[in-house]
């Protein structure tokens, strides 16, 4: 028994886990569905053969996450296309787009030297063998199922593209984040145009899914802004630091907006980010990355942070756990069939 | 006792090169000696290690054990692109010697372990130079057979792209990771590999060239086993003790310089049939006449802040033989570990340098070269590069420092803006020196045997006698040259004021005739300066008679003539000559001459 318990703590340790406190409600695990995250872990560890300990998690258990690709891979984040029997997982990694097409058993580099960092990923909802990528050096497209990609950035000033996503209603039309601007295609990545965010360093967008006009854009310095026409016109999200804001997400009930950065703690607005309130400020938060809403259970949120790894909540934020993952910065959680 | 006499001998040997530069037998019977002193330290060696397993191999030795090592590794490979090299170089050495198992336990290796790519110029290098080789052992495999998916034939053709286009943008702009002490070795194994043991006949030669190509860069710049001039990237402690750097362990086994040394590095390019044209060897180690080198080279691949991915760096080298000055420009043209200026000089082991800094750090400086979120990004890197964030540190650029060099005399300035990191500036003194004396006219002059340092500063300072903690004593990410004593006695010269700078002069006793007539020279050349914010500048006339008028940031004027750094070609000096964009490096020595042709792939002589 002891040596079983012993093993037991061995893996926690191996995989970065410790346990946390368990909520007195308890997560009610998913049929079917599994929980993803993307990690991406400090620098330290690409050299002189330190094994890290990075790249994509599944959970295992209450905090429990086992890594089920490889353990050295810089992970900016994931995805996920389905269609009948058919389902293919995706990883935007520091070197290059990583697809398995046979529930991850294994997988392929799509990419080669020409993309470096694949800091995020768009998945054609319709056309499984169209895919975008934001990288450093601008926005990049396949439309052969990743044998060959073309850089597509015309029309874009500055060529960092932290985040690139496809429009819900549109799927010719694409938002990146540049460095300098929001800009918008429509015509699949062929031009671009700037939409005049008013801010630079551009960190993340999202669209809201039942009115696609209302965009909102998390700023490297500037806090968030908000837009109710597609990006013609932006406000400026009132109550919030003008910090980094690195994490927007429109909830499942799709009326509250939840928005997470660097020192900021984690924000809620009511009224489609026009003005916001705190809700979970902590010391043991330094950034929030990412932020995620059951699609089906609006009052399940759980955060990836820098270093803090995942914490959950199962009452809409009022309280919050650790979830696993302590020491890694997680870049992005889903939860997919 | 055996080993205690090759050491003097090789000691002996090294101090021949300074007067007259062996003919090509003496080289090359130095050569193997040094490679036999190397190459013994590993080859009875039991822990397990691939340079144990290479030299066991290459010398048809213990074969048995070498596998069993080879079989222990590769339970849990780790290292990445640093396993790559390695791994594979010991597998070439020994493919055929090796047993039919371990054959097979390093083909699994490349098939269940997936090294990452890395992010940096050094990494790419690298991994795509034992990806190529790789491929080429293990043709015709299809993706499920290799690590990332990709066949053999798909590997071959994207590593193969990676290093010609490497290559090319290398000999037309420059390095990016340029002239770096610390990660030459990084680009000289992997380069030595191909040359050895690449198939195809057109990649072999461009491993060969690449080879000279790098040697030659080094060689020019070169004095006792030490880089000279302003560097891409070096860690501490190698920048205040030169002769830690795995560059120079090269330098020992390639041009016979500095001290003997059984590092890691150069164990697999000792085992390889590269061989150091005899040209470069003369270059490196001829220090008959003074050189003036200026070079061309190209900042790392600039993300974001920046308007231009790779913006031109220039340098400017002077060396006699018994020192160098060298300088870059100054600004941010690498991430972390520049270095802007230094004096090396051959007194004083191992503290052979005097250097200045300011020792900046930012957000922005690492977001204009590392894709993530900027504010968490510095805490990332300090994981990596323990000395990042610390205002005592010793390396790294700054945007608001700028250089003018001329021969020997340096002039440099400051305009630090408020609120910035570090708002002071640094000067490194060796404890060793012979003489640091505060003249009352200002000038810190300073003896270092033969070697004579001026060095004038524009605003007030104090010294501090520095204690080398144990932290910053270790090298940052634990390089061989591991140091784990408490030293003290180096001094710092430190200055407050945001504007700011100093001028630097440089004599040898060759060229000055003493140290008195150097002082008494220096106290009758003072700089004039002008330090307010916005606008820093400095007028001075060098013990040359040289008129240089230097306006922060980039206004350079010599003898009333303004200095254009745009027109820098890639290599210009007595040795080595190179246009931008030219893809050809000519090397001539004493009516020699040999030329690497990147676009036709051919050495002519």
């Amino acid at each position: 028994m002891a040596a079983i318990k012993t093993l037991l703590i061995m893996v926690m340790l191996a995989t970065g886990i410790r346990s946390g406190n368990r909520s007195p409600e308890a997560p009610v695990y998913e049929a079917k569905r599994d929980y993803y995250a993307a990690v991406f872990l400090n620098r330290s560890h690409v050299s002189v053969g330190a094994s890290a300990n990075i790249g994509l998690f599944r959970r295992q258990s209450d905090t429990l996450w086992a890594n089920i690709y490889r353990p050295n891979l810089f992970t900016f984040g994931i995805g996920m296309w389905a269609k009948g029997s058919t389902k293919r997982y995706y990883i935007a990694a520091g070197n290059g787009v990583h697809r398995s097409d046979d529930g991850r058993t294994s997988w392929r580099v799509l990419t080669d030297w020409r993309t470096e960092e694949i800091l995020s990923l768009a998945l054609d909802p319709v056309d499984s063998s169209r895919l975008y990528i934001g990288t450093p050096w601008g926005v990049f497209r396949s439309a052969d199922d990743g044998s060959s990609w073309q850089k597509k950035s015309r029309g874009m000033k500055k060529g960092f593209v932290q985040k690139v996503v496809i429009d819900h209603v549109q799927r010719q039309t694409l938002y990146a984040c540049s460095e300098d601007d929001l800009y918008c295609s429509t015509d699949e990545g062929e031009n671009w145009k700037p939409l005049h965010v008013g801010v630079s360093g551009l960190m993340t967008v999202v669209q809201n899914p039942v009115n696609p006009a209302h965009l909102l854009v998390g700023t490297e310095d500037n806090g968030v802004r908000v837009s109710f026409d597609r990006g013609k016109t932006w406000k400026n999200a009132a109550g919030l630091p003008p910090t980094a804001f690195y994490a927007l997400c429109i909830s499942s009930d799709l009326e509250t907006v939840y928005a997470g950065g660097y020192l900021s703690g984690v924000w809620k607005s009511r009224n489609g980010g026009l003005s916001w309130d705190p809700l979970w400020q902590s010391d043991q938060l330094e950034a929030v990355y990412t932020i995620f809403v059951h699609p089906e259970n609006p009052r399940h949120i759980m955060i990836g942070t820098s270093g803090q790894g995942i914490f959950e909540s199962f009452d809409e934020g009022s309280t919050w756990r650790q979830a696993g993952l302590r020491g890694c910065h997680v870049k992005q959680i889903e939860l997919y069939p | 006792m055996k080993h205690t006499i090759l050491v003097l001998l090789l000691i002996a040997l090294s101090q021949q090169v300074g007067a007259q530069v062996p003919d090509r037998d003496a080289y090359l019977r130095g050569f193997e000696q040094r490679v036999s002193y190397v190459t013994s330290f590993y080859d009875t060696m039991q822990t397990a290690g691939y340079y144990q397993i290479a030299v066991r191999y290459a010398h048809n030795r213990d074969i048995a054990r070498a596998d069993k090592m080879f079989a222990e590794l590769l339970r849990e490979p780790r290292g990445d692109m640093f396993w790559m090299i390695p791994s594979i170089g010991a597998y070439l050495h020994g493919k055929d010697k090796m047993s039919a198992e371990t054959r097979a336990l390093v083909r699994n290796a490349w098939k269940t372990y997936a090294p990452y790519r890395g992010d940096t110029e050094n990494h790419w290098c690298m991994y795509y130079s034992a990806l190529y080789l790789a491929a080429e052992q293990w043709p015709n495999l299809p993706g499920s057979e290799w690590y990332n998916g990709k066949s053999s034939e798909e590997n071959l053709r994207e590593a193969k792209e990676y290093l010609i286009h490497w290559i090319k943008i290398t000999t037309s702009i420059g390095q990016g990771e340029f002239d770096s002490p610390d990660y030459f070795p990084e680009y000289a194994m992997p380069m030595v590999l191909l040359s050895h043991f690449a198939r195809d006949p057109e990649m072999k030669m461009r491993g060969t060239m690449m080879s000279d190509y790098i040697f030659a860069d080094f060689a020019t710049e070169h004095l006792d086993g030490q880089y000279i001039g302003g560097y891409s990237r070096i860690y501490q402690p190698a920048v205040y003790k030169p002769l830690l750097s795995g560059g120079s362990a090269f330098a020992w086994l390639y041009f016979g310089t500095g001290t003997p040394t059984n590092s890691g590095w150069i164990v697999i390019p000792a085992l390889c049939d590269y061989r150091l044209p005899q040209i470069i060897y003369s270059i490196a180690v001829d220090r008959s006449s003074t050189i003036i080198e200026k070079e061309r080279k190209r900042v790392r691949n600039v993300i974001r802040f920046g308007t231009e991915k790779n913006p031109p760096a220039y340098k400017y080298t002077y060396i006699t033989k018994d020192y160098g000055i060298g300088s870059l420009q100054g600004g941010i043209l690498q991430p972390i570990q520049q270095h802007t200026w230094g004096v090396r000089y051959t007194y004083g082991r191992p503290y052979t340098t005097i250097f200045g800094l300011h020792p900046y750090w930012s957000g922005y400086e690492v977001g204009m070269f590392f894709p993530e979120e900027v504010k968490t990004l510095i805490a990332d890197v300090v994981a990596s590069k323990g000395t990042y964030n610390n205002p005592d540190k010793w390396t790294g650029g700054s945007p608001f420092e700028r250089t003018f060099q001329h021969r020997n005399t340096l002039l440099v300035l400051y305009d630090i803006q408020p609120g910035t990191t570090t708002e002071h500036i640094d000067g490194f003194f060796p404890r060793n020196l012979e003489e640091r004396i505060v003249d009352p006219s200002g000038w810190i002059i300073c003896k270092a045997g033969d070697t004579y340092v001026g060095w004038y500063p524009l605003q007030e300072y104090e010294w501090k006698e520095e204690l080398e903690s144990p932290a910053n004593s270790l090298s940052d990410i634990g390089r061989p040259q591991l140091e784990r004593v408490k030293e003290t006695g180096n001094w710092r010269l430190r200055s407050h004021k945001r504007q700011n700078g100093y001028v630097i002069e440089v004599r040898s006793n060759d060229e000055i005739g003493s140290f008195e007539k150097f002082k008494a020279g220096l106290q009758k050349h003072i700089p004039k300066a002008t330090l307010l914010p916005g606008k820093v500048s400095v007028h001075y006339k060098t013990l040359g008679g040289d008129a240089m008028q230097f306006a922060f940031p980039e206004k350079r004027v010599l003898n009333g003539k303004a200095i254009d750094l745009s027109k820098t070609r890639l290599f210009d000096g007595p040795f080595l000559s190179a246009d931008v964009g030219s893809e050809k490096l000519t090397m001539t020595y004493k009516g020699k001459k040999r030329v690497l042709d990147f676009k036709a792939v051919t050495i002519t002589e």
